[in-house]
Protein backbone atom coordinates (compact mmCIF):
# COMPACT_ATOMS: atom_id res chain seq x y z
CA UNK A 1 0.00 0.00 0.00
CA UNK A 2 2.56 2.53 0.76
CA UNK A 3 5.91 2.13 -0.72
CA UNK A 4 8.86 4.79 -0.22
CA UNK A 5 12.44 4.56 -2.29
CA UNK A 6 15.12 6.25 -1.63
CA UNK A 7 13.91 9.33 0.35
CA UNK A 8 15.88 12.16 0.98
CA UNK A 9 15.90 15.12 2.62
CA UNK A 10 18.08 17.85 3.18
CA UNK A 11 17.48 21.31 5.03
CA UNK A 12 19.61 24.32 4.43
CA UNK A 13 20.33 27.69 6.59
CA UNK A 14 22.67 30.24 6.87
CA UNK A 15 22.28 33.27 4.74
CA UNK A 16 26.06 34.00 2.75
CA UNK A 17 27.08 30.84 3.41
CA UNK A 18 24.76 28.05 2.61
CA UNK A 19 24.80 25.01 5.16
CA UNK A 20 23.34 22.18 4.45
CA UNK A 21 22.18 19.27 6.96
CA UNK A 22 20.90 15.98 5.52
CA UNK A 23 18.35 14.71 8.00
CA UNK A 24 16.92 11.67 5.92
CA UNK A 25 18.94 10.14 3.25
CA UNK A 26 18.07 7.80 1.12
CA UNK A 27 15.35 5.38 3.22
CA UNK A 28 12.98 2.90 1.44
CA UNK A 29 10.40 0.87 3.13
CA UNK A 30 7.49 -0.75 2.74
CA UNK A 31 3.90 -1.32 4.40
CA UNK A 32 1.22 -2.91 3.47
CA UNK A 33 -2.72 -2.84 4.75
CA UNK A 34 -3.47 -3.27 7.98
CA UNK A 35 0.01 -3.42 9.42
CA UNK A 36 2.37 -1.47 11.71
CA UNK A 37 5.75 -0.23 10.88
CA UNK A 38 7.35 1.67 13.90
CA UNK A 39 10.20 3.71 13.41
CA UNK A 40 13.00 4.15 15.98
CA UNK A 41 15.56 6.23 16.90
CA UNK A 42 17.46 8.65 19.16
CA UNK A 43 16.42 12.66 18.93
CA UNK A 44 17.39 14.01 15.82
CA UNK A 45 17.50 10.85 14.11
CA UNK A 46 14.99 12.26 11.26
CA UNK A 47 11.85 9.88 12.55
CA UNK A 48 9.51 12.99 12.74
CA UNK A 49 10.69 14.13 9.09
CA UNK A 50 9.84 10.79 8.12
CA UNK A 51 6.71 11.21 9.62
CA UNK A 52 6.33 14.74 7.60
CA UNK A 53 6.91 13.59 4.36
CA UNK A 54 4.96 11.21 4.24
CA UNK A 55 1.98 13.01 5.28
CA UNK A 56 3.22 15.27 2.44
CA UNK A 57 3.77 18.37 5.13
CA UNK A 58 7.45 18.59 3.36
CA UNK A 59 8.41 18.03 -0.02
CA UNK A 60 11.46 15.68 -0.12
CA UNK A 61 14.65 16.78 -1.87
CA UNK A 62 14.86 13.15 -3.71
CA UNK A 63 13.04 9.80 -3.77
CA UNK A 64 9.52 8.61 -4.45
CA UNK A 65 6.41 7.42 -2.26
CA UNK A 66 3.91 5.57 -3.84
CA UNK A 67 0.28 4.88 -2.14
CA UNK A 68 -1.30 2.33 -3.37
CA UNK A 69 0.76 2.24 -6.63
CA UNK A 70 0.18 6.34 -7.08
CA UNK A 71 3.06 8.38 -7.19
CA UNK A 72 2.16 11.22 -4.49
CA UNK A 73 5.35 13.38 -3.79
CA UNK A 74 5.23 15.20 -7.72
CA UNK A 75 1.21 15.71 -7.61
CA UNK A 76 0.49 18.98 -7.74
CA UNK A 77 -1.85 19.81 -3.92
CA UNK A 78 -4.67 19.65 -5.87
CA UNK A 79 -4.57 16.36 -7.52
CA UNK A 80 -3.56 15.49 -4.09
CA UNK A 81 -6.61 16.39 -1.88
CA UNK A 82 -8.06 13.06 -2.74
CA UNK A 83 -5.08 11.55 -1.55
CA UNK A 84 -5.75 13.56 2.10
CA UNK A 85 -8.54 11.88 3.95
CA UNK A 86 -6.86 8.57 2.87
CA UNK A 87 -3.15 9.43 4.68
CA UNK A 88 -3.86 11.04 8.11
CA UNK A 89 -1.21 12.16 11.10
CA UNK A 90 -1.22 12.10 14.78
CA UNK A 91 1.31 14.57 16.76
CA UNK A 92 3.23 14.61 19.73
CA UNK A 93 2.28 17.30 21.17
CA UNK A 94 -1.74 16.60 22.08
CA UNK A 95 -2.74 20.13 23.76
CA UNK A 96 -1.69 21.96 20.37
CA UNK A 97 -3.03 19.21 17.55
CA UNK A 98 -5.99 21.02 18.57
CA UNK A 99 -7.91 24.54 17.92
CA UNK A 100 -8.26 26.09 21.48
CA UNK A 101 -10.79 28.11 20.26
CA UNK A 102 -13.26 25.25 19.36
CA UNK A 103 -15.36 22.70 20.99
CA UNK A 104 -14.23 19.61 21.08
CA UNK A 105 -17.44 18.76 18.87
CA UNK A 106 -16.64 21.35 16.08
CA UNK A 107 -13.02 19.42 15.61
CA UNK A 108 -14.16 16.50 15.25
CA UNK A 109 -16.91 18.38 12.50
CA UNK A 110 -14.55 20.01 10.71
CA UNK A 111 -13.06 17.35 8.76
CA UNK A 112 -16.67 16.16 8.38
CA UNK A 113 -18.00 19.43 6.84
CA UNK A 114 -14.49 20.16 4.54
CA UNK A 115 -14.53 17.02 2.66
CA UNK A 116 -18.26 17.37 2.53
CA UNK A 117 -19.34 13.81 3.90
CA UNK A 118 -22.35 14.33 5.90
CA UNK A 119 -25.22 15.92 4.28
CA UNK A 120 -26.85 17.41 7.39
CA UNK A 121 -26.40 18.86 10.30
CA UNK A 122 -28.64 16.13 12.02
CA UNK A 123 -26.34 13.56 10.18
CA UNK A 124 -23.31 15.73 11.15
CA UNK A 125 -24.81 15.22 15.07
CA UNK A 126 -25.50 11.43 15.09
CA UNK A 127 -22.10 10.84 13.17
CA UNK A 128 -19.89 12.89 15.92
CA UNK A 129 -21.94 10.88 18.57
CA UNK A 130 -20.78 8.16 16.88
CA UNK A 131 -17.29 8.57 16.83
CA UNK A 132 -16.70 9.92 19.89
CA UNK A 133 -18.28 6.82 21.12
CA UNK A 134 -16.34 4.73 18.98
CA UNK A 135 -12.92 6.14 21.00
CA UNK A 136 -14.30 5.62 24.71
CA UNK A 137 -15.07 9.10 25.42
CA UNK A 138 -18.04 10.26 27.11
CA UNK A 139 -20.32 12.54 24.93
CA UNK A 140 -20.05 15.28 27.37
CA UNK A 141 -16.92 15.74 26.69
CA UNK A 142 -18.39 17.39 23.12
CA UNK A 143 -19.19 20.80 24.79
CA UNK A 144 -16.06 21.38 26.34
CA UNK A 145 -12.45 23.39 25.13
CA UNK A 146 -9.31 21.48 24.47
CA UNK A 147 -7.87 22.96 27.60
CA UNK A 148 -10.64 21.54 29.80
CA UNK A 149 -9.97 18.51 28.51
CA UNK A 150 -6.50 15.81 29.94
CA UNK A 151 -3.68 14.93 27.68
CA UNK A 152 -5.10 11.57 26.99
CA UNK A 153 -8.43 12.78 26.36
CA UNK A 154 -7.16 15.20 24.14
CA UNK A 155 -5.26 12.37 21.94
CA UNK A 156 -8.43 10.54 21.57
CA UNK A 157 -10.18 13.32 20.05
CA UNK A 158 -7.75 13.42 17.70
CA UNK A 159 -7.90 9.59 16.96
CA UNK A 160 -11.48 10.14 16.72
CA UNK A 161 -11.42 13.48 14.34
CA UNK A 162 -9.07 11.62 12.10
CA UNK A 163 -10.85 8.64 11.89
CA UNK A 164 -14.25 10.45 10.98
CA UNK A 165 -12.15 10.64 7.18
CA UNK A 166 -11.70 6.67 7.63
CA UNK A 167 -7.97 6.76 6.38
CA UNK A 168 -6.32 3.44 5.46
CA UNK A 169 -2.89 4.86 6.60
CA UNK A 170 -2.42 6.88 9.98
CA UNK A 171 1.33 8.22 10.36
CA UNK A 172 1.57 8.57 14.38
CA UNK A 173 4.55 10.61 15.37
CA UNK A 174 5.59 9.79 19.20
CA UNK A 175 1.71 9.61 20.03
CA UNK A 176 1.83 8.64 23.42
CA UNK A 177 5.02 10.31 24.86
CA UNK A 178 3.51 13.18 26.45
CA UNK A 179 1.52 10.78 28.57
CA UNK A 180 1.00 8.31 31.64
CA UNK A 181 1.45 4.73 31.21
CA UNK A 182 -2.17 3.97 31.93
CA UNK A 183 -3.18 6.38 29.88
CA UNK A 184 -0.19 5.26 27.21
CA UNK A 185 -2.12 1.70 27.38
CA UNK A 186 -5.68 2.96 26.92
CA UNK A 187 -4.42 5.13 24.03
CA UNK A 188 -1.82 2.39 22.41
CA UNK A 189 -5.33 -0.66 22.50
CA UNK A 190 -7.64 1.62 21.01
CA UNK A 191 -4.99 2.17 18.15
CA UNK A 192 -5.15 -1.44 17.85
CA UNK A 193 -8.56 -2.12 18.05
CA UNK A 194 -8.85 0.40 15.27
CA UNK A 195 -6.19 -1.70 13.43
CA UNK A 196 -8.01 -4.78 13.59
CA UNK A 197 -11.25 -3.12 12.75
CA UNK A 198 -10.47 -1.04 10.03
CA UNK A 199 -7.62 -2.55 8.96
CA UNK A 200 -5.72 1.13 9.51
CA UNK A 201 -2.06 0.60 8.64
CA UNK A 202 -0.11 2.51 10.92
CA UNK A 203 3.78 4.33 10.23
CA UNK A 204 4.47 4.58 13.68
CA UNK A 205 7.07 6.93 15.04
CA UNK A 206 8.63 6.72 18.32
CA UNK A 207 12.03 6.60 20.83
CA UNK A 208 10.35 4.05 22.96
CA UNK A 209 11.43 0.28 22.01
CA UNK A 210 9.07 -1.36 24.06
CA UNK A 211 6.80 0.86 22.70
CA UNK A 212 7.67 -0.36 19.11
CA UNK A 213 8.15 -3.79 20.04
CA UNK A 214 4.44 -4.34 21.73
CA UNK A 215 2.80 -2.28 19.07
CA UNK A 216 4.83 -3.00 15.10
CA UNK A 217 5.00 -6.04 13.56
CA UNK A 218 7.72 -4.43 11.48
CA UNK A 219 10.85 -2.01 12.58
CA UNK A 220 12.83 0.43 10.91
CA UNK A 221 16.06 1.56 13.49
CA UNK A 222 16.73 4.83 12.77
CA UNK A 223 20.28 6.62 12.89
CA UNK A 224 21.28 10.47 11.63
CA UNK A 225 19.02 9.75 8.78
CA UNK A 226 20.24 6.27 7.98
CA UNK A 227 18.64 2.99 8.35
CA UNK A 228 20.95 1.10 10.25
CA UNK A 229 18.62 -2.02 10.67
CA UNK A 230 15.19 -2.74 9.46
CA UNK A 231 13.07 -6.34 10.24
CA UNK A 232 10.32 -7.61 12.21
CA UNK A 233 10.30 -6.14 15.36
CA UNK A 234 10.52 -9.59 17.76
CA UNK A 235 13.82 -10.17 15.79
CA UNK A 236 15.39 -6.84 15.49
CA UNK A 237 14.54 -6.13 19.43
CA UNK A 238 15.77 -9.92 20.49
CA UNK A 239 18.90 -10.08 18.75
CA UNK A 240 19.82 -6.86 16.75
CA UNK A 241 22.82 -6.85 14.76
CA UNK A 242 24.19 -3.46 14.52
CA UNK A 243 25.61 -2.00 17.45
CA UNK A 244 23.10 1.20 17.72
CA UNK A 245 20.19 -1.10 17.89
CA UNK A 246 22.40 -2.81 20.43
CA UNK A 247 22.45 0.32 22.40
CA UNK A 248 19.36 1.45 21.98
CA UNK A 249 17.92 -1.86 23.62
CA UNK A 250 19.92 -1.78 26.41
CA UNK A 251 18.82 1.79 27.14
CA UNK A 252 15.88 1.32 27.55
CA UNK A 253 16.18 -1.86 29.84
CA UNK A 254 16.47 -0.29 32.88
CA UNK A 255 15.48 -3.02 35.01
CA UNK A 256 19.04 -4.84 33.68
CA UNK A 257 20.75 -1.53 34.61
CA UNK A 258 19.31 -2.20 38.32
CA UNK A 259 19.92 -5.69 38.68
CA UNK A 260 23.64 -5.56 37.67
CA UNK A 261 24.84 -3.67 40.93
CA UNK B 1 16.72 10.54 63.87
CA UNK B 2 15.32 9.88 60.66
CA UNK B 3 16.82 12.61 58.12
CA UNK B 4 13.38 13.77 56.66
CA UNK B 5 9.55 12.55 58.64
CA UNK B 6 6.80 14.07 56.90
CA UNK B 7 3.84 13.61 59.05
CA UNK B 8 -0.01 13.90 57.59
CA UNK B 9 0.84 16.24 55.60
CA UNK B 10 -1.80 18.19 53.42
CA UNK B 11 -1.76 20.54 51.14
CA UNK B 12 -4.29 22.95 49.43
CA UNK B 13 -4.91 25.08 47.11
CA UNK B 14 -7.90 27.88 46.94
CA UNK B 15 -8.93 27.91 43.31
CA UNK B 16 -12.21 29.42 41.31
CA UNK B 17 -13.34 26.09 40.93
CA UNK B 18 -13.14 25.04 45.00
CA UNK B 19 -10.71 23.29 46.65
CA UNK B 20 -7.73 21.07 45.31
CA UNK B 21 -6.56 18.95 47.56
CA UNK B 22 -3.22 17.76 46.05
CA UNK B 23 -1.55 16.19 48.69
CA UNK B 24 -4.10 14.33 51.32
CA UNK B 25 -2.21 12.76 54.65
CA UNK B 26 1.34 11.56 53.28
CA UNK B 27 3.21 10.22 55.93
CA UNK B 28 6.76 9.43 54.41
CA UNK B 29 10.22 8.84 56.33
CA UNK B 30 13.65 8.48 54.70
CA UNK B 31 16.88 8.06 56.37
CA UNK B 32 20.28 9.23 55.26
CA UNK B 33 21.95 7.82 52.52
CA UNK B 34 18.37 6.31 51.68
CA UNK B 35 16.82 6.91 47.86
CA UNK B 36 12.97 7.02 47.63
CA UNK B 37 11.38 7.09 44.59
CA UNK B 38 7.34 8.66 44.81
CA UNK B 39 5.94 7.63 41.81
CA UNK B 40 3.10 8.90 40.20
CA UNK B 41 0.51 9.79 37.36
CA UNK B 42 -0.31 12.95 36.16
CA UNK B 43 -2.22 14.57 39.23
CA UNK B 44 -1.47 12.50 41.57
CA UNK B 45 0.16 15.24 44.19
CA UNK B 46 3.62 14.40 43.99
CA UNK B 47 5.32 17.30 42.54
CA UNK B 48 3.29 19.14 45.21
CA UNK B 49 4.71 16.72 47.57
CA UNK B 50 8.14 17.67 46.47
CA UNK B 51 7.65 21.22 46.45
CA UNK B 52 6.46 21.55 49.89
CA UNK B 53 9.18 20.15 51.57
CA UNK B 54 11.88 22.91 50.81
CA UNK B 55 8.46 25.02 50.87
CA UNK B 56 8.51 26.60 47.70
CA UNK B 57 5.09 26.15 47.08
CA UNK B 58 3.07 29.48 45.94
CA UNK B 59 1.11 31.32 48.63
CA UNK B 60 -2.24 30.65 47.70
CA UNK B 61 -1.18 26.77 48.99
CA UNK B 62 -2.67 25.94 52.74
CA UNK B 63 -0.11 23.36 54.00
CA UNK B 64 -0.75 21.42 57.29
CA UNK B 65 1.15 18.33 58.74
CA UNK B 66 4.46 18.23 59.36
CA UNK B 67 7.55 17.91 57.56
CA UNK B 68 10.81 17.71 60.27
CA UNK B 69 13.93 17.74 58.65
CA UNK B 70 16.75 16.39 60.97
CA UNK B 71 14.10 16.82 63.58
CA UNK B 72 13.09 20.22 63.05
CA UNK B 73 9.75 21.37 61.44
CA UNK B 74 10.38 23.06 57.94
CA UNK B 75 6.77 24.58 58.29
CA UNK B 76 7.76 26.14 61.12
CA UNK B 77 11.05 28.07 59.84
CA UNK B 78 11.28 31.81 59.07
CA UNK B 79 12.56 32.70 56.21
CA UNK B 80 15.97 33.34 57.30
CA UNK B 81 16.28 30.16 58.52
CA UNK B 82 15.03 28.75 55.39
CA UNK B 83 17.68 30.39 53.24
CA UNK B 84 20.15 28.62 54.83
CA UNK B 85 17.90 25.50 54.24
CA UNK B 86 17.69 25.76 50.66
CA UNK B 87 20.46 24.46 48.19
CA UNK B 88 22.56 23.91 51.50
CA UNK B 89 20.83 21.15 53.41
CA UNK B 90 18.05 20.47 50.56
CA UNK B 91 18.43 20.82 46.91
CA UNK B 92 15.60 20.63 44.24
CA UNK B 93 16.50 19.68 41.01
CA UNK B 94 13.57 21.33 39.21
CA UNK B 95 11.32 19.57 36.03
CA UNK B 96 11.76 21.32 33.24
CA UNK B 97 14.58 21.79 31.68
CA UNK B 98 14.14 23.59 29.01
CA UNK B 99 12.70 26.75 31.27
CA UNK B 100 14.56 26.30 34.81
CA UNK B 101 17.36 27.94 33.13
CA UNK B 102 17.91 31.47 32.47
CA UNK B 103 17.98 31.42 29.15
CA UNK B 104 20.23 34.85 28.35
CA UNK B 105 23.46 33.82 31.17
CA UNK B 106 25.66 31.11 30.67
CA UNK B 107 25.53 28.23 31.82
CA UNK B 108 29.21 28.79 33.57
CA UNK B 109 27.92 32.31 34.95
CA UNK B 110 24.74 30.15 36.31
CA UNK B 111 26.65 27.25 37.96
CA UNK B 112 29.45 29.81 39.25
CA UNK B 113 26.81 32.31 40.48
CA UNK B 114 25.58 29.11 42.40
CA UNK B 115 28.68 27.88 43.70
CA UNK B 116 29.63 31.29 44.97
CA UNK B 117 26.31 31.98 46.85
CA UNK B 118 26.72 28.60 48.66
CA UNK B 119 30.55 28.53 49.88
CA UNK B 120 30.98 32.80 49.93
CA UNK B 121 34.49 32.34 47.21
CA UNK B 122 34.04 33.75 43.95
CA UNK B 123 37.64 32.29 43.16
CA UNK B 124 37.25 29.09 44.10
CA UNK B 125 34.02 28.75 42.16
CA UNK B 126 35.52 28.09 38.69
CA UNK B 127 37.21 25.24 39.81
CA UNK B 128 34.38 23.74 41.41
CA UNK B 129 32.19 24.16 38.81
CA UNK B 130 34.71 22.45 36.41
CA UNK B 131 34.71 20.01 39.09
CA UNK B 132 30.95 19.47 38.97
CA UNK B 133 30.70 19.79 35.13
CA UNK B 134 33.30 16.49 34.95
CA UNK B 135 31.84 14.68 37.81
CA UNK B 136 28.27 14.73 35.30
CA UNK B 137 30.62 13.27 32.56
CA UNK B 138 30.35 16.29 30.47
CA UNK B 139 32.68 16.92 27.87
CA UNK B 140 35.34 19.74 27.46
CA UNK B 141 33.90 21.99 30.97
CA UNK B 142 35.98 24.59 30.34
CA UNK B 143 34.37 24.95 26.99
CA UNK B 144 30.95 23.78 27.93
CA UNK B 145 30.54 26.75 30.30
CA UNK B 146 30.43 29.26 27.91
CA UNK B 147 27.77 28.14 26.32
CA UNK B 148 24.35 29.14 26.10
CA UNK B 149 21.24 26.67 27.52
CA UNK B 150 19.74 27.14 24.43
CA UNK B 151 23.01 25.53 22.71
CA UNK B 152 22.19 22.45 24.66
CA UNK B 153 20.25 19.35 24.50
CA UNK B 154 17.33 18.18 26.75
CA UNK B 155 19.66 15.27 28.26
CA UNK B 156 22.42 18.09 28.77
CA UNK B 157 20.30 20.61 30.64
CA UNK B 158 19.17 17.85 32.95
CA UNK B 159 22.76 17.63 34.01
CA UNK B 160 23.76 20.88 34.44
CA UNK B 161 20.46 21.59 36.37
CA UNK B 162 21.45 18.35 38.41
CA UNK B 163 24.95 19.81 38.87
CA UNK B 164 23.30 23.40 40.37
CA UNK B 165 20.92 20.59 42.85
CA UNK B 166 24.37 18.82 43.81
CA UNK B 167 26.92 22.01 44.32
CA UNK B 168 26.00 22.91 47.99
CA UNK B 169 26.93 18.96 49.09
CA UNK B 170 23.27 18.67 50.58
CA UNK B 171 22.06 16.14 52.84
CA UNK B 172 18.87 15.58 50.91
CA UNK B 173 18.32 15.58 47.14
CA UNK B 174 14.56 16.22 46.10
CA UNK B 175 14.74 15.54 42.19
CA UNK B 176 11.32 16.31 40.51
CA UNK B 177 10.84 14.82 37.30
CA UNK B 178 14.58 14.73 35.89
CA UNK B 179 13.87 12.17 32.96
CA UNK B 180 10.27 13.78 31.61
CA UNK B 181 10.43 14.16 28.14
CA UNK B 182 14.27 12.61 27.44
CA UNK B 183 14.80 10.06 24.54
CA UNK B 184 15.50 6.48 25.85
CA UNK B 185 18.72 6.63 25.88
CA UNK B 186 19.76 10.08 27.43
CA UNK B 187 16.84 8.73 30.33
CA UNK B 188 19.41 5.77 30.84
CA UNK B 189 22.35 8.07 31.26
CA UNK B 190 20.79 10.27 33.65
CA UNK B 191 19.20 7.37 35.97
CA UNK B 192 22.71 5.88 36.36
CA UNK B 193 24.07 9.82 37.24
CA UNK B 194 21.32 9.78 39.99
CA UNK B 195 21.77 6.10 40.93
CA UNK B 196 25.11 7.32 41.55
CA UNK B 197 24.76 10.37 43.81
CA UNK B 198 21.82 8.48 45.50
CA UNK B 199 24.28 6.03 47.07
CA UNK B 200 25.79 9.25 48.81
CA UNK B 201 23.28 11.36 49.05
CA UNK B 202 19.54 10.79 50.62
CA UNK B 203 17.73 11.49 47.56
CA UNK B 204 13.94 11.57 46.84
CA UNK B 205 13.47 11.06 43.53
CA UNK B 206 9.60 11.99 41.73
CA UNK B 207 8.73 10.15 38.71
CA UNK B 208 5.61 9.17 36.43
CA UNK B 209 8.08 6.55 35.21
CA UNK B 210 7.31 3.53 37.18
CA UNK B 211 10.37 1.16 35.93
CA UNK B 212 12.79 4.27 36.24
CA UNK B 213 11.68 3.89 40.11
CA UNK B 214 14.10 0.69 39.86
CA UNK B 215 17.18 2.88 40.68
CA UNK B 216 16.10 3.70 44.42
CA UNK B 217 15.88 1.57 47.64
CA UNK B 218 11.83 2.43 48.22
CA UNK B 219 9.36 3.26 46.36
CA UNK B 220 5.77 5.08 47.04
CA UNK B 221 3.15 5.21 45.00
CA UNK B 222 0.66 8.13 45.39
CA UNK B 223 -2.66 8.37 43.70
CA UNK B 224 -5.24 11.33 43.94
CA UNK B 225 -3.26 12.49 47.06
CA UNK B 226 -2.54 10.20 49.10
CA UNK B 227 0.47 6.84 49.21
CA UNK B 228 -1.52 3.65 48.41
CA UNK B 229 1.50 1.32 48.30
CA UNK B 230 5.20 1.45 50.00
CA UNK B 231 7.71 -1.46 50.07
CA UNK B 232 11.02 -1.91 48.86
CA UNK B 233 11.31 -1.06 45.06
CA UNK B 234 12.38 -4.73 44.45
CA UNK B 235 9.06 -6.20 46.55
CA UNK B 236 6.87 -3.15 44.74
CA UNK B 237 7.88 -3.46 41.33
CA UNK B 238 7.93 -7.35 41.07
CA UNK B 239 4.94 -8.28 43.41
CA UNK B 240 2.31 -5.30 43.12
CA UNK B 241 -0.63 -5.55 45.73
CA UNK B 242 -2.42 -2.41 45.42
CA UNK B 243 -4.82 -2.86 42.72
CA UNK B 244 -3.53 0.61 41.20
CA UNK B 245 0.35 -0.14 41.65
CA UNK B 246 -0.91 -3.80 39.90
CA UNK B 247 -2.72 -2.01 37.28
CA UNK B 248 0.43 0.70 36.20
CA UNK B 249 2.59 -2.22 36.09
CA UNK B 250 0.59 -3.99 33.51
CA UNK B 251 0.12 -1.15 31.24
CA UNK B 252 3.73 -1.27 30.83
CA UNK B 253 4.34 -1.93 26.84
CA UNK B 254 5.99 -5.06 27.89
CA UNK B 255 3.40 -6.71 30.23
CA UNK B 256 0.79 -6.01 27.20
CA UNK B 257 -0.08 -2.51 27.58
CA UNK B 258 -3.24 -3.84 29.52
CA UNK B 259 -5.21 -0.30 30.19
CA UNK B 260 -6.56 0.91 34.07
CA UNK B 261 -10.54 1.30 32.98
CA UNK B 262 -11.31 4.79 33.65
CA UNK B 263 -9.61 8.51 34.58
CA UNK B 264 -7.78 9.60 37.79
CA UNK B 265 -10.48 11.73 39.85
CA UNK B 266 -10.51 15.30 40.32
CA UNK B 267 -8.86 16.66 42.91
CA UNK B 268 -11.89 19.08 43.34
CA UNK B 269 -14.64 15.97 43.55
CA UNK B 270 -12.56 12.77 45.59
CA UNK B 271 -14.64 10.30 45.75
CA UNK B 272 -15.59 9.22 49.10
CA UNK B 273 -14.27 6.07 50.74
CA UNK B 274 -11.01 4.49 49.01
CA UNK B 275 -10.30 6.86 46.09
CA UNK B 276 -9.25 4.44 43.71
CA UNK B 277 -12.41 2.32 43.72
CA UNK B 278 -14.68 3.68 40.64
CA UNK B 279 -11.77 2.12 38.97
CA UNK B 280 -10.96 -0.63 40.50
CA UNK B 281 -11.94 -4.65 39.50
CA UNK B 282 -11.74 -6.10 42.91
CA UNK B 283 -13.69 -3.43 44.49
CA UNK B 284 -16.62 -4.09 47.13
CA UNK B 285 -19.38 -2.60 48.15
CA UNK B 286 -18.08 -0.98 51.55
CA UNK B 287 -15.01 0.77 49.69
CA UNK B 288 -17.12 3.22 48.48
CA UNK B 289 -18.14 4.04 52.24
CA UNK B 290 -14.82 3.64 54.21
CA UNK B 291 -11.39 4.77 53.31
CA UNK B 292 -8.84 1.71 53.83
CA UNK B 293 -5.82 2.74 56.08
CA UNK B 294 -2.51 2.06 55.21
CA UNK B 295 -2.04 -1.22 56.39
CA UNK B 296 1.53 -3.12 56.08
CA UNK B 297 2.22 -0.56 53.18
CA UNK B 298 -0.69 -1.06 51.30
CA UNK B 299 -4.08 1.18 50.82
CA UNK B 300 -6.49 -1.60 50.27
CA UNK B 301 -8.80 -3.47 51.83
CA UNK B 302 -8.27 -6.75 50.13
CA UNK B 303 -4.86 -6.64 49.27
Amino acid sequence: MLEVEKLSKSFYSGFLIRRRFDAVKEVSFSLSRGKALGIVGESGSGKSTIAKLVARLLKPTSGRIYFNGTEITSLYDKEFRSFRPRIQIIFQHPETALNPRMKIYDSIAEPLRIHRLVGSRREERARVKELIREVNLPTELLSRYPAMCSGGEVQRVVIARILALEPELVVADEPTSMLDVSVQAQVLSLMKRLQRDRRISYLFISHDVGVVKAFCDEVLVLRRGEVVEHGKSERVFLSPSHEYTRRLVRASNVSCMANNS
Amino acid sequence: MALLEIDGLKVEFFTEEGVVKAVNGVNLKLDRGESLAIVGESGSGKSVLALAIPRLLPVNARISGRILFNGRDVLRMSEEELRKLRGRKIALIPQNPGSSLNPVLTVGYQLKEAISLLNGSRRKALKDAVELLRRLRLPEPERFMKLYPHMLSGGMKQRVLISLGIAGNPELIVADEPTKNLDSMVRAEILELLKEIGRTTAMLFITHDIQAAKICDRVAVMYAGEVVETGSAKEVLSRPAHPYTTGLVSSLPENGLIPIPGSSPGMTSLPEGCSFYPRCSRAEESCSKKKPELRRGVRCFYA
